[in-house]
């Protein structure tokens, strides 16, 4: 016995280490798409395995708030701007080299995934219902005064159903692959619930007197100042205060039958409380317009309009709300869009 | 307070004093370079079966193309002078294309990879010098190829942003610092080695992002070079311009709007953001060429 003792104990350090080894390689292999317990809580979509010709490739790629410059460089800041969660990515092989991907961005609310899609509303309409028509026509969103939940051009569906923003692209864009792409699309909004928009972009007026009308193609909901730096330049420093806890809608209103005319901005936002809201406002006053600090024409009240370099502006704020117009083309209209936002800000919930 | 005091605004910008704003102090010899009269070349050549309807390169069309740029950039006869008046056969060159959003087309980098082998360059010398301040350093002579693009962040993510990698700190530029992005190319590992800056404008993306949406992707057909960054980047720049005013039929500015561009010139001294002061060179196809 004592001469087997070392044969048998000698090799049973390395089979435990080789084991212990593969163990920890296995876990390693398992979590490259493993969840995380908040992933696993939240993911409820069920792709299929194939759709059309296109085959999915292999399991969702689930992609973290820590790993997402990895997986996009800098536009993970557009992401990270707005309470992203996390992101799952999944590729269908198709015919002649013609991939489908999908990535499902999963987002803290609605409001956020709202916003993500109101970066840019062009593109055709799309109807994701069940048993709708893929394609919604002009005249029949022409009639709703609801914007689009889904949005569709040149092979790349966007949508967002309740906290979900998903983006469904065509390497080449085909009418086998559009039809694939809507099924998707349909896929993944199955069984999700249809929120409404922001009460804060419900809340624009549709109309300033009787000249400026919203863009509704030009609302923005954001909590980032990069965000709103994308849609309207304010400035390279975070003026406004904006952060995860803050919305803003930011809106153009111009005049009818003007496209070409220079359009007003209209910016509405809402802080987690008065002082904040207050904070912020002082924060922009003392940068962006120093020199009214101290005159008459901006007194400390919440309430002032100017003329700077490109036009009347003017601040009003109310609660923890805060309504800012830029480029407006007189002082009067200037009043007005504050005094119009004002009233809406005010009839909303708190 | 304090770092706000260089926070660029949209005041400045209407006004016309960003660089104001971000420094004169710290002009220095850009001052003096802007008092000498200065004509920077940038040399664009399109052709209409550059790319056939599915987007494909046409490989042997590219090559006529880069031919004709690099000809009439240098104004040599031939192809091979005119890479000798740009690199020597000892150079270790770099390729720096772009690998995101809108990625440098892989047949271009090719190309220019093998005329450069063609007219004597080893090629163990020529090397993808994308990716951190090291592959920069370990190079003689740098060749930007980036592509035409937008950019969410910066307005325009073309030539000056192309070297944000070998900064070391990217994320550095992702902020209010992107107007900044040229002063990349005076790092003391980077400055006096881009011999070229050849622009991928095959099919250009003319909406910021920041990821790709295909509906702002379009079949230009083009090529620029130019030896002045700053030159090319402002051609770039009225090309993406006037191409979003096209789409849409109403004026479409680039928002954030690209400070790194006038910055480049004026705070940087890297070369002419003034389009009076370039000389552009159109060779081929002209159909809206937008330039």
């Amino acid at each position: 016995m004592s001469s087997l003792t070392p044969s048998r104990t000698r090799p049973r350090l390395p089979a435990l280490l080789r084991a212990s080894l593969l163990l920890v390689i296995f876990l390693l292999a398992c979590n490259q798409n493993q969840k995380s317990p908040a992933m696993a809580e939240k993911t409820s979509l069920n792709l299929p395995q194939s759709v059309g010709a296109w085959t999915r490739a292999s399991g969702p790629r689930l992609v973290g708030p820590r790993e997402i410059f990895d997986y996009m460089d800098g536009a993970g800041e557009l992401y990270l701007g707005y309470r992203f969660q996390f992101l799952e990515v999944d590729r269908y092989d198709g015919p002649d080299q013609n991939e489908i991907l999908v990535e499902v961005y999963w987002m803290e609310t609605p409001e956020d995934a709202y916003g993500l899609l109101s970066g840019d509303w062009g593109g055709e309409p799309v109807d994701l219902g069940a048993g709708a028509p893929a394609l919604q026509t002009a005249a029949a969103t022409a009639g709703s005064s609801e914007r689009p939940r889904a949005l569709y051009g040149a092979g790349l569906l966007r949508l967002r159903s309740g906290n979900l923003f998903a983006r469904v692209m065509a390497t080449h864009e085909t009418a086998a692959s559009t039809s694939a792409v809507y099924a998707l699309g349909r896929a993944i909004a199955a069984g999700r619930p249809a929120s409404p928009e922001p009460a804060l972009a419900l809340a624009l007026p549709g109309r300033i007197g009787a000249r400026m009308k919203l863009r509704r193609d030009r609302v923005t909901y954001l909590r980032s100042h990069l965000v709103l730096n994308s849609v309207y330049f304010l400035s390279s420093a975070n003026l406004l205060d904006l952060g995860p806890g803050c919305e803003m809608v930011a809106a153009a209103y111009g005049a009818d039958h003007d496209k070409r005319g220079k359009p007003a901005r209209l910016l509405l936002a809402r802080y987690p409380d008065e002082r904040a809201a207050e904070e912020a406002l002082n924060h922009f006053r003392n940068v962006y317009v120093p020199e009214k600090r101290q005159s008459q024409a901006a007194p400390a009240g919440s309430f002032a309009v100017f003329a700077i370099e490109d036009g009347w502006m003017g601040f009003s704020r109310t609660g923890r709300s805060l309504a800012l117009v830029f480029e407006s083309g007189d002082e009067s209209m200037a009043r007005l869009f504050l005094e119009e936002a004002t009233r809406a800000l005010q009839a909303m919930k708190e | 307070m304090s770092d706000e005091q260089h926070a660029l605004s949209r005041r400045d910008f209407v006004r016309g004093t960003v660089g104001v704003t971000l420094g004169a102090s710290v002009l220095g010899g850009a001052l003096e370079a802007l008092a000498q009269p200065r004509m920077s070349q940038v040399v664009l050549v399109r052709h209409e079966k550059a790319l056939d309807a599915q987007h494909a390169v046409d490989e042997g069309i590219l090559k006529i193309m880069l031919w004709q740029a690099l000809i009439k950039l240098t104004g040599k006869p031939d192809i091979k002078s005119a890479w000798l008046s740009l690199v020597k056969t000892d150079d270790v060159v770099g390729l720096v294309s772009t690998e995101h959003l809108n990625k440098t087309h892989a047949e271009l980098v090719k190309l220019v990879r093998s005329s450069l082998t063609d007219c004597g360059v080893p090629e163990a010398n020529i090397r993808n010098a994308q990716g951190g301040p090291d592959k920069a350093r370990a190079c003689t002579a740098l060749i930007a190829l980036p592509a035409l693009k937008a950019h969410w962040l910066a307005g325009i993510g073309t030539v000056l942003k192309n070297y944000i990698t070998f900064s070391g700190r990217p994320s550095d530029y992702h902020d209010a610092n992107n107007a900044n992005l040229g002063e990349i190319w005076n790092l003391p590992h980077v400055k006096g080695k881009t011999r070229l800056v050849l622009v991928d404008a095959l099919r250009p993306l003319c909406d910021k992002g920041p990821q790709p949406d295909p509906r702002y992707l379009w079949d230009y057909k083009g090529l620029l070079a130019g030896k002045d960054p700053v030159a090319v980047e402002s051609v770039c720049l009225k090309i993406i311009l006037q191409k979003r005013q096209a789409m849409r039929g109403e004026p479409w500015p680039l928002s954030p709007p690209p400070l790194c561009v006038e910055m480049a010139d004026k705070k940087f001294g890297l070369g002419t953001s003034r389009l009076e002061q370039i000389q552009l060179e159109r060779l081929g196809w002209t159909t809206d060429i937008l330039v």
